[in-house]
């Protein structure tokens, strides 16, 4: 990071076991405004915990988080948190209804309802899958599940946005689509931080990327 | 044998000509069997949720307990609330026992284990990914809750219609706590026990034909919305 920019969010000492078992070690993390930093690592380095606890969604067992300079809170009080950091999911669930329905749900939840549908149709636009609007969630495939789950987030102006595994297990045209968006979001000054255990898909995009192995950040570099 | 086909006949008779005294008791019984289904639905459905989403010390004993209640027998339920509502009883000055509130009562005992337990099935059921997915959309976390809820409705309208279906056949708490009063508190299962006891077989009938609509109904519909 550089020497005059302060952090957007910051984690200090954060630690998070499951059954006993150290999942999450992280002694000092800093995410740079407006910058791409990947989370990379081999299946179970503790990448989808750190986003889940990055996004408020996981309060760790110890450590503390701020953002802006204001520590964060878990829980009923992380609500504002919450409002200004997304996540995409992995696998994303999506609720029970039409795509469209989907995509106006973090809408509906702000009370931003004026003007949602040609929102959430022109972010569904934006991936390619306008055609799904209409469609049931349960009739997608996984990869339009993604792009929907994206379309989704891209309603919300969220500064920072977690993409956990964004590309994987989704096919050529729906990948594409979906860097496409990733660089057309940093290009607009969104902070994001993508976990990804092949990074080198986002080369081009000069990332910092920490590595994390057996829940600890490894190494932490720029990828020049 | 005769007795039972001229009974039917009879029953039958009862029914299509609209016997004052069969359409009396089945009103009764859906008063109160709708009564008991919404107040333990109010407990029921928070109660299963939150048992179901949350963590804490006793909540095997609590799951215990109301495993219990599912298998305690309506008798039992019904001697209870008499002692409660009698006017020895610490609620006998409110005047509800041989009264169809009387009867609520004892059913809402009868009907919330079902109801709670049911939704605490269907809510463990959910992926826990529903949840994150309406908390990371910016869900504070009650309407996350009431997402998770609309998530899981036919398995909790099915919990509804199944306790609905429990307590409109119930006999022991509505003898109990109702006291068996023809035009007020006489239900279609009292009035099929007082009936079939003086012998009046076909009225009895009739009674048994009302409720087996009724019930049968119920498991159409909660069946229905199972395969929605």
């Amino acid at each position: 990071m550089s020497k005059n920019s302060k952090p957007l969010i910051r984690l200090e000492g954060i630690q998070q076991a499951f059954q006993n078992r150290v999942i999450l070690d992280v002694n000092q993390l800093e995410i740079e405004q407006g910058k791409l930093t990947l989370l990379s690592g081999a299946n179970g380095a503790g990448k989808t915990s750190l986003m889940r606890v990055m996004a408020g969604l996981t309060k760790p067992d110890q450590g503390r988080m701020w953002y802006r300079d204001e520590a964060v809170s878990f829980g009923k009080q992380g609500l504002e948190f919450r409002r200004k950091v997304s996540m995409l999911q992995q696998e994303p669930y999506l609720f029970s209804g039409s795509v469209l329905k989907q995509v106006c749900y973090g809408m509906i939840a702000r009370s931003l309802t004026q003007g949602m549908e040609d929102k959430a149709l022109k972010s569904l636009e934006s991936l390619g899958c306008m055609g799904l609007a209409m469609r049931h969630t349960r009739q997608l495939s996984g990869g339009e599940k993604k792009r929907v789950a994206l379309a989704n987030l891209l309603t919300l102006d969220s500064e920072v946005l977690l993409l956990d595994e964004p590309t994987a297990q989704v096919d050529q045209e729906s990948s594409e689509k979906i860097l496409e968006l990733i660089q057309i979001q940093l290009d607009s000054g969104k902070t994001l931080v993508i976990s990804t255990h092949q990074p080198e898909w986002a080369k081009p995009l000069k990332p910092r990327i920490c590595l994390l192995e057996y829940g600890r950040i490894a190494s932490d570099t720029l990828w020049n | 044998m005769d007795f039972l086909f001229e009974g039917f006949l009879e029953g039958l008779n009862m029914v299509f000509q609209g016997n004052p005294a069969v359409y009396n008791a089945a009103w009764i019984t859906l008063r109160v069997s709708f009564g008991a289904t919404l107040i333990a639905s109010l407990i029921g459905l928070p109660l299963g949720y939150f048992l179901a989403s949350t963590s804490f010390p006793g909540k095997g004993f609590c799951t215990i307990v109301l495993q219990t209640l599912l298998g305690f027998p309506t008798v039992v339920i019904g001697l209870l609330v008499y002692g409660f509502l009698s006017r020895r009883g610490p609620f006998g000055f409110a005047d509800l026992l041989f009264t169809p509130s009387g009867i609520v009562i004892g059913l809402v005992v009868l009907a919330f284990p079902i109801v709670t337990m049911f939704t605490m099935t269907a809510v463990s059921g959910i992926d826990p990914r529903a949840r994150e997915m309406a908390l990371t959309l910016g869900a504070s976390p009650r309407r996350a809750a009431w997402t998770l809820f609309l998530e899981v409705r036919f398995g909790l309208i099915s919990a509804l219609l199944a306790s609905f279906g429990r307590v409109a056949s119930e006999v022991g708490i509505a003898i109990m706590l109702g006291g068996n009063i023809e035009g007020y508190t006489r239900t279609l299962t009292t009035a099929i026990a007082l009936e079939s006891m003086k012998g009046e077989f076909g009225f009895g009938i009739a009674l048994g034909l009302v409720l087996l609509v009724l019930v049968f109904f119920t498991a159409l519909l909660s069946r229905y919305v199972q395969k929605l």
